[in-house]
């Protein structure tokens, strides 16, 4: 049975009481965001490349936004190991930092094709272990150049792997650099734009430049074009293959197969005599995820309003913490010569 | 590629929910009698008063209707094709010419009731008796809630215009998106979960002014229903809730006008007969004055604004109806509905623009077809875009990009009801809806940079989507229960852009509402449902501004299931009534939007990319405690719930709270009648709300990427441990506001109100500050006074009914 407050004193000190209520929970509190040090989760940063025989490893603690440096994790137990073959196990050491190097051994490097499964110790923490495998770099493309029929020029040039039907690469990533391979690898040395017609590259880097918008240096080209062979092939491409979109900075291929494709890079060079060439870099999936999602997340508009509702994590591996321990190997291609 | 979801078990639960009855010989005695007299027989046996214009004919014969099971049933039978509407408002039944409408404030004739009474204040006390009557009754519709216009006038909003949504957003089960925002979360659905329809046509974009207010006038609406569970048969493609909004006709018989102000909408609404007694005209349009109010308050607040400059926006909304009474038996309308909503702004260095439009063309017939039959049948095109745009120097290069999303949908309808007597009421309908996808089509581009021109193959989305719905409806009504059982039959197909194949699928749908009238004082309800919904939203920010991409299903997309049970009881005494109830909901084919900020990014030309499909439950209590009195009126509505959701791809597969999952919403409101008197009437409103947060994934600190390439520009990533990591603190508000009404013989109303009176800056997100290395917050809206204003000429304040 309902009891009604018909008392007028008591009614007012009800409403009052109330209203109090009201207005003091109009008050905002203190935001303290930064998670406390004994939780810090670790990062874990390791690349493999095929090949290698001396290892390195990052490990640290996620930086809280207000914090000024990183922590590094200078106490574990930190090692790797072989999953296949002779399951051999080579123990990092701490250097500086957060930096974690194995002992230089001659017995023993990264194999292509191998399996490895990085695991770390830290003392109060649960075991932290992620696993990969390296790619082989074995197959690249060959350059296939077809020559005129009437004059000695070169109507087109495309690549093709010796791949069987049904066989197919790694993910792999495609990066065009002036110079030869062995002059060292810097963003500046790379070519700014590329364009393929291969049937499996991501459009995730895809400009809103075009094939034909593809400049090159130095036009009009000079009387002796048929030193420079592969002149009329890039216009006899350019004039033949569809208007494709140029990709920025690199090409990324799901994998390779036994398909031909055409691809160049841009802006072309007229003046001197170079030569050119490509890397392909050959990943694991892991990597590809996390360098993809990286990629993304670097591009996105940062200070548009809807990037304060960015909410995805970047891929990981690592499984008790985060990061990435991934494989690569690498080959190159001269391609550009003149 | 089909994709049946058909078996025989689902087979059978729709042919249980079809209950097919032979067509009956007559089942009741056809004795003839008078109007007059069985009105008499129906006052003593119902308790009910009957008012009427004197110049119907009364004493004129009819079939006797007094051996029905129930009043609703003998008034439909006594006055079927008499010519003579009735309106029923509590035990109060006014009856009229159908072609005329009652005029309330100045009777043609002198009335006569069947209850002497006092001329000068019969019908205005009656009506105001009835109002209050029928409140108390307790054998009315599951949830039905009848709520005087002027009650939804008087709440306040933070536009000052009247709004149905707003109101409810009070009731229980139902979770607001962010602040003063249309968006609504019912029962654990997403915004697009739910469905709001003009005359049974949906709008996809149903908001304005940034989500502060709905996209139509409540001018215009005659009625407004709001389910949540025992959906009709005719209610489809929605997993949540349904708003439906039906519009009114114009008068026809005397021109009326009405024009309003608020604090940033201006209106006017015509009703007139275009051909007397046959044709009539309703004509609404609202315009806002934003545009020019955001460069005043940009000038008077200078720098307050932030990083924001030179806001423009452009917002209007347009209705007209044309209705021709073809006939006794039939009637013909034809109404077209068109909204716009433009915003641009200048945002740090980039220019950024917003907008969504709808356009909808219905025609509809209602008819009868002999003497049980009716038919209500009809064809509506939709149309719907939302845009957004954005300019900006990237590379040391303009870029322009458009993001624009259209849908296309043409849709016919026909539905055979009947009443069986004793059987209870059959409907039987099929519904055909066409439609043309087009989300997230980019357009008009220039410079480098990763983003995908407009003639790319890419960026053609355009996909095709054909749904024919088969259902049913069955109503059984006696004086201890009510049972109402619904069903549907969904043939689906839809192909994918680029691809002619059709992927077709077949699914069912089925509701059961169940009440039990234990005592006068006391019943038990329940509903189960199972729903189907073939267009996802892919939600972008949760403010209901409808940029969200509308797309249609298909087998990497499966249609959006739920299933929900719900059972409670009410409980009725005096002048308190009281709902409490519990409910379960799961939701399978859930669709996430991987980062919705990447809208503008490289990952444009795959959204289809970026979609993850999961599941979600939700379970909660609701409890809704109110009570009328002669002055004061209160309303507190209580809902505890829990939801989440679980996406493979998504926080590495582990249940994650819902955004708007608020453990507890509590609102309060009251109404306070100072003055009501012949002249005037003054009242004083009020809202108090507390909800739990929200959920926010906050990024509490950052480590660094590993680049081998050396491609990227910003090596430092934001570490978030996990999705909806974060509970914002509560949401806090109280609203305060005043109506006064004059009754004069042009009544006008006049409303103030302050929008958060307590001024609590309640954070909506928070992120950290590279530049002043603090946490900082993103509030919406302070405290803000809004005022209304409407003047009419003759059009009666109407009474909404919201269902649920």
């Amino acid at each position: 049975m309902i009891r009604y407050i018909n008392e007028p004193k008591m009614k007012a000190r009800t409403y009052f009481l109330f209203f109090m209520m009201m207005v003091s929970t109009g008050c905002v509190e203190t935001i303290v965001m930064d998670p406390d040090e004994e939780n810090l989760p670790v990062v874990v940063s390791c690349i493999l490349e095929q090949g290698q025989s001396k290892l390195t490893l990052n490990l640290q603690y996620v930086k809280g936004k207000s914090m000024d440096e990183y922590i590094p994790v200078e106490d574990a137990k930190v090692y790797i190991k072989e999953l296949k073959g002779f399951e051999r196990t080579v123990d990092f050491k701490h250097s500086e930092g957060s930096v974690w190097v194995t002992r230089p051994d001659p017995f023993f490097s990264i194999l292509p094709q191998m399996s490895y499964a990085l695991y770390i110790e830290i003392p109060g923490r649960e075991m932290i272990m992620a696993e990969t495998t390296v790619p082989s770099n074995r197959v690249i493309p060959e350059v296939v150049k077809k020559w005129s029929d009437t004059v000695a020029e070169i109507e087109d040039f495309y690549f093709q792997t010796g791949l069987e039907d049904g066989s197919q690469t790694a993910p792999v990533w495609i990066f065009a650099t002036k110079g030869k391979h062995t002059d060292g690898e810097s963003k500046k040395n790379r070519y700014s734009l590329l364009v393929t017609d291969h049937p499996y590259a991501d459009p995730v880097n895809a400009t809103g430049l075009r094939f034909s918008d593809l400049p090159i240096e130095g036009d009009p080209v000079p009387p002796d074009t048929h030193l420079m062979y592969t002149w009329p092939a890039f216009r006899e491409m350019r004039r033949r293959m569809p208007d494709l979109p140029l990709y920025e900075g690199f090409i990324r291929l799901d994998h390779l197969d036994n398909n031909p494709f055409h691809l160049l890079a841009g802006p072309l060079r007229y003046k001197e005599s170079y030569q050119d060439h490509l890397d392909f870099f050959f990943v694991s999936e892991e990597y590809d995820r996390y360098l993809r999602s990286v990629y993304i997340k670097d591009r996105q508009l940062e200070t548009d309003l809807t990037s304060i509702f960015s909410t995805d994590m970047v891929y990981t591996n690592i499984k008790g913490g985060i990061g990435i321990f991934a494989g690569i190997s690498r080959n190159n291609l001269m391609f550009l010569v003149n | 590629m089909g994709n049946p979801a058909f078996n025989v078990k689902d087979l059978l639960t729709v042919l249980v929910s079809f209950v097919v009855l032979l067509p009956g010989q007559p089942l009741h005695s056809q004795t003839r009698s008078t109007y007059i007299s069985e009105m008499s027989f129906l006052k003593e046996k119902y308790n009910v008063t009957f008012i009427y214009d004197t110049s119907l004919p009364m004493n004129a014969a009819c079939w006797s209707a007094r051996d029905r099971i129930s009043l609703k049933l003998s008034l439909r039978d006594l006055f079927y094709g008499s010519g003579i509407d009735y309106e029923v408002i509590g035990r109060t039944i006014i009856l009229c010419w159908a072609d005329k409408a009652v005029d309330y404030e100045e009777p043609p004739v002198v009335f006569d009731t069947l209850r002497p009474s006092n001329y000068d204040g019969a019908l205005k006390d009656t009506l105001r008796a009835a109002r209050v009557e029928a409140d108390r009754v307790v054998n009315r519709d599951a949830g039905t809630r009848i709520v005087e216009l002027p009650a939804i006038r008087t709440m306040v909003s933070a536009t000052g215009e009247s709004d149905a949504v707003k109101y409810i957003q009070t009731l229980p089960g139902v979770s607001t998106g962010g602040e003063g925002s249309s968006a609504i979360y019912v029962r654990g659905g997403n915004i697009g979960s739910n469905l709001t329809t003009l005359d049974g046509v949906p709008i996809y974009g149903g908001s304005h002014l940034l989500g502060l207010t709905s996209a139509y006038p409540t001018d215009i609406v005659s009625s407004l229903s709001f389910r949540v569970g025992g959906f009709h048969g005719d209610e489809s493609n929605i997993t949540a809730s349904h708003i439906d909004v039906r519009t009114e006709s114009g008068s026809f018989t005397k021109s009326s006008y009405s024009v309003s102000a608020s604090t940033f909408i201006l209106g006017g609404t015509i009703s007139m007969p275009l051909v007397k007694n046959k044709v009539s005209l309703l004509g609404s349009v609202r315009v806002s004055p934003l545009g020019p109010a955001f460069r005043v308050v940009q000038a008077a607040a200078g720098g307050a604004l932030d990083s924001l400059s030179r806001p423009r926006a452009v917002v209007y909304d347009a209705f007209a109806k044309v209705k021709w009474l073809i006939d006794d038996d039939n009637n013909l309308s034809l109404s077209v509905f068109s909204s716009k909503d433009a915003y641009s702004y200048r945002y740090s260095s980039s220019y950024e623009s917003m907008g969504w439009d709808n356009l909808i063309v219905n025609a509809h017939h209602d008819g009868r077809i002999g003497r049980r039959w009716s038919i209500e049948d009809g064809v509506a095109y939709n149309h719907f875009s939302g845009r957004q745009g954005i300019i900006r120097i990237m590379g040391g290069t303009v870029n322009n990009l458009a993001v624009i999303s259209t849908l296309d949908e043409v849709t016919a309808d026909v539905v055979f009801s009947r009443t069986l007597g004793r059987g209870g009421d059959l409907r039987l309908g099929v519904r055909e809806r066409f439609a043309i996808f087009n989300p997230g089509t980019s357009a008009t581009f220039k410079g480098v940079g990763p983003l995908q021109p407009l003639d790319s193959p890419r960026t053609d989305h355009i996909s095709h989507s054909n749904i024919t719905t088969l259902h049913a409806q069955w109503d059984l009504s006696r004086e201890r229960f009510e049972l109402m059982a619904s069903g549907k039959m969904n043939a689906y197909g839809a192909d994918d852009p680029g691809i002619r194949k059709w992927n077709r699928s077949f699914d069912s749908e089925g509701s059961l509402l169940v009440r039990l009238n234990l005592f006068r004082w006391l019943s038990l309800e329940a509903t189960t449902d199972r729903t189907v919904q073939y267009y996802h939203t892919l939600e972008g920010l949760p403010l209901g501004w409808n940029v969200d991409l509308l797309v249609p299903t298909n087998p990497s997309r499966p249609p959006e299931q739920a299933r929900q049970n719900y059972a409670g009881l009410f409980l009725s005494f005096g002048q308190h009534r009281v709902t409490a109830g519990a409910y379960e909901k799961k939701m399978s084919n859930l669709v996430y939007f991987l980062d919705a900020s990447r809208m503008f990014s490289s990952a444009i030309v795959g959204w289809s990319h970026n979609i993850m499909v999961g599941s979600g439950t939700s379970r909660g209590v609701e409890l809704l405690y109110e009570k009328d009195g002669d002055r004061l009126d209160w309303r507190v509505a209580y809902t505890l719930s829990k939801t989440d959701r679980t996406f493979e791809g998504v926080n590495e597969g582990v249940v994650f709270p819902a955004k708007f999952d608020r453990r507890h919403i509590l609102n309060a409101t009251a109404s306070f009648t100072l003055v009501d008197n012949q002249r005037c009437a003054f009242a004083l409103t009020g809202l108090y709300t507390w909800q739990s947060g929200h959920w926010e994934t906050v990024a509490a600190g950052e480590y660094p990427a590993v680049d081998a390439f050396k491609m990227t520009v910003f090596p430092t990533l934001d570490y978030h441990s996990g999705v909806n990591n974060y509970e914002m603190p509560p949401y806090v508000r109280l609203d305060l506001g005043c109506s006064l009404n004059l009754k004069t013989k042009h009544p006008q109303e006049l409303t103030f109100g302050l929008y958060n009176v307590l001024n609590r800056h309640n954070p909506f997100t928070v992120f950290y500050d590279d530049r002043s290395r603090e946490w900082r917050q993103v509030s919406l809206i302070p405290i803000m006074p809004s005022f209304s204003y409407s003047y009419q000429s003759g059009v009666v304040g109407k009474t909404l009914i919201i269902r649920r």
